[in-house]
């Protein structure tokens, strides 16, 4: 099955999704600050990667345009609840591929991450 | 800590107009009622909101308002908007909020643990990054809250907050004081937003705006 990587600093976050994911069979690997993400897309590659933009070390923007220079084919989806035009193009820009703002149903999550593997990057 | 003089912030300055709120900012505050119903399924109405503009001397007296046993969510807001906010609740509201975050039954969280205390700091930041949603303008570029820290003794971070305001010199300190309500679990939030640098509105007098309620 497919690996997930949950960034978050909000361990409520890690845990309420990455059990929703479980659920759904997916594999999910965590992350609890920017810094931590990047080492933990190095290490588990995970196919697509939920990030949260506010976290401690190093903001979710630079955690992505990090991994997207590693991988410019890493599935990205920013799951944040900043939904400010500014932010989305600047995440747009460094490489998102989808942008959900919290809060947003579960299902909405699971609904983008299936979406984002059947596509073709 | 270093002293800041006090500086002026054009930004709060539009929203606040001699101490009264514009009507973006009601939407900000009301919108926060809706972002709280998305997040606990239940229906949350600003029960009141106004703008307080404290003179330094009697901010003190002001937090004694503040009643024991509650539980804060501390955030502070980026330079682009500066200043401070504190999402508060009773400890038994907390439980129920973490319950109803949680999905489970109410009645069954009992304590504040690190799951629950997490929960609680989620609950601060959509509510506070969904006001500044409303805010933020093309021109201004992003504004961002940065992580929540919960505190367990509000009162405290409001008298560290006042030295600080002494040490910055300011001579009052503005509250953007918003109460949210749950009728199903009786249970209501209290938000504070204390905006850094807005001009001084009727110096050394105690002067409390009240606006309608939605």
């Amino acid at each position: 099955m497919p690996t997930v990587m949950v960034a978050d600093d909000a361990e409520f976050i890690r845990l309420r999704i990455g059990r929703m994911l479980s659920d759904e069979g997916y594999v999910v690997v965590e992350a609890a600050d920017g810094q931590e993400a990047v080492s933990v897309y190095h290490r588990a590659r995970p196919d697509v990667v939920l990030m949260d933009l506010t976290m401690p070390n190093k903001n979710g923007l630079a955690a992505l345009a990090e991994i997207c220079r590693f991988d410019p084919h890493a599935r990205v989806i920013m799951l944040t609840a900043l939904g400010q035009q500014s932010i989305m193009t600047e995440a747009i820009r460094a490489g998102a591929r989808d942008f959900l703002v919290k809060p947003c149903e579960p299902e909405r999550v699971v609904h983008a991450v299936k979406r984002l593997l059947e596509m073709r990057v | 800590m270093s002293s800041t003089p006090f500086t002026t912030n054009e930004r709060w300055n539009s929203l606040i107009v001699h101490g009264r709120p514009q009507a973006i900012l009601l939407k900000a505050i009301w919108f926060v009622a809706y972002t709280l119903s998305n997040m606990t399924k239940q229906s949350v109405t600003t029960a009141h909101q106004r703008i307080v503009e404290v003179p330094l001397d009697q901010f003190v007296a002001h937090t004694k308002r503040i009643v024991p046993d509650t539980v804060g969510v501390h955030l502070m807001l980026s330079d682009d908007l500066p200043g401070q906010a504190l999402l508060m609740m009773s400890r038994r509201t907390a439980l129920t909020v973490v319950d109803l975050l949680l999905g489970q039954r109410i009645g069954t969280t009992k304590q504040l643990g690190s799951i629950e205390q997490s929960a609680l700091g989620e609950l601060g930041n959509v509510a506070l990054s969904s006001f500044l949603n409303i805010l933020a303008q093309p021109s201004w570029g992003a504004l961002k809250p940065s992580p929540p820290a919960v505190v367990a003794d509000p009162t405290a971070w409001m008298l560290d907050f006042a030295k600080r305001a002494m040490q910055d010199q300011q001579n009052t300190i503005h509250i953007i004081d918003a109460h949210y309500h749950a009728p199903a679990t009786s249970s209501t939030i209290q938000l504070w937003i204390l905006p850094s640098g807005i001009s001084a509105h009727d110096e050394g007098h105690l002067t409390a705006h009240t606006i309608e309620s939605s």
